[in-house]
């Protein structure tokens, strides 16, 4: 009994890590979804256009070119992050899907055993 | 059309061989989905209201004249007197932190833009919700037809047993 408990707690430990990666892609998502409004926007710009980044409490001007050049790297950048969480997120699944298995079985047997 | 007739029509015959268990997990699930559907939705809304509502305020803030005396906000209650000195210039916050200066009639187009990405955003919110609205119903119909036929059947058990014993 106290074997098969010990093995839940084990199962839902995974879950708790699986839904933690899920939220972790969902902000990933919305990150590159503001950082391609902002690429979007910045694509109505002129050479000559300011542009300014808020750093701490300050703005400081920057040259256009610039930005679009970090922007879209960002973007790479996060999006290389999200493939990393989505391997993360399929090893979980399983991982989960295993145990749930092993739980069964286990259960399975107990039953058969009374 | 008549594809997607056929689907849902197939659809409909895989959910009814479903065990009542599976239909109730199907039916909350679904529930989960449209409660997180309206989240959204309400939070597009708050988003379309704001935006909405900067635009009419540079729109007003436009018609002002330069020199025009005004009471500048400090905190919610303190206000300091000042003078306007630019009513064409406006700072766009386009977000992860990068602000644009635009003419005001810029300002005006972008808000415009954006409130018009929002209401399409929310258009298609609204259409996933029906859908899944409609979803949900047909769960629920098969679930108690379902239930239904189960007590019938449980019944007419019961009365057989009893003709045997009597």
């Amino acid at each position: 009994m106290a074997e098969i408990e010990g093995e839940i707690t084990v199962f839902r430990q995974i879950q708790k890590e699986l839904e933690r990666a899920i939220n972790l892609k969902h902000q990933a998502l919305s990150q590159v979804g503001e950082n391609e409004m902002v690429v979007a926007e910045l694509q109505f710009l002129e050479e000559d256009a300011k542009v300014f980044k808020l750093i701490g409490p300050v703005l400081v001007q920057q040259d256009v070119v610039e930005v679009k050049a970090n922007v879209s790297t960002r973007i790479e950048f996060i999006k290389k992050d999200m493939a990393k969480i989505d391997a993360q997120i399929k090893d979980y699944e399983k991982k989960a899907e295993e145990q749930r298995q092993k739980v069964m079985r286990m259960q399975q047997s107990k039953a058969a055993a009374q | 059309m008549a594809d997607s007739d056929e689907k849902a029509i197939e659809y409909r015959k895989q959910l009814a061989k479903q065990p009542l268990q599976v239909l109730q997990q199907h039916k909350q699930s679904i529930e989960g989905e449209i409660e997180s559907i309206m989240s959204s939705h309400m939070q597009l809304r708050t988003a379309l209201a704001r935006f909405s509502n900067s635009k009419e305020t540079i729109r007003q803030f436009s018609q002002q004249q330069p020199e025009q005396e005004m009471l500048v906000p400090l905190t919610n209650s303190l206000y300091v007197p000042g003078k306007i000195d630019n009513v064409e210039s406006l700072l766009v916050d386009v977000g992860t932190g990068y602000f644009i200066e635009k003419s005001n009639t810029q300002a005006q187009e972008f808000l415009a833009r954006k409130v018009q990405m929002v209401s399409s955003k929310i258009g298609e919110l609204e259409r996933a919700a029906a859908s899944k609205r409609s979803e949900l119903e047909l769960v629920m119909t098969i679930i108690s037809t379902k239930s239904r036929i189960l007590q019938s059947q449980a019944k007419q058990r019961q009365q057989a047993q009893q003709a045997q014993q009597s």
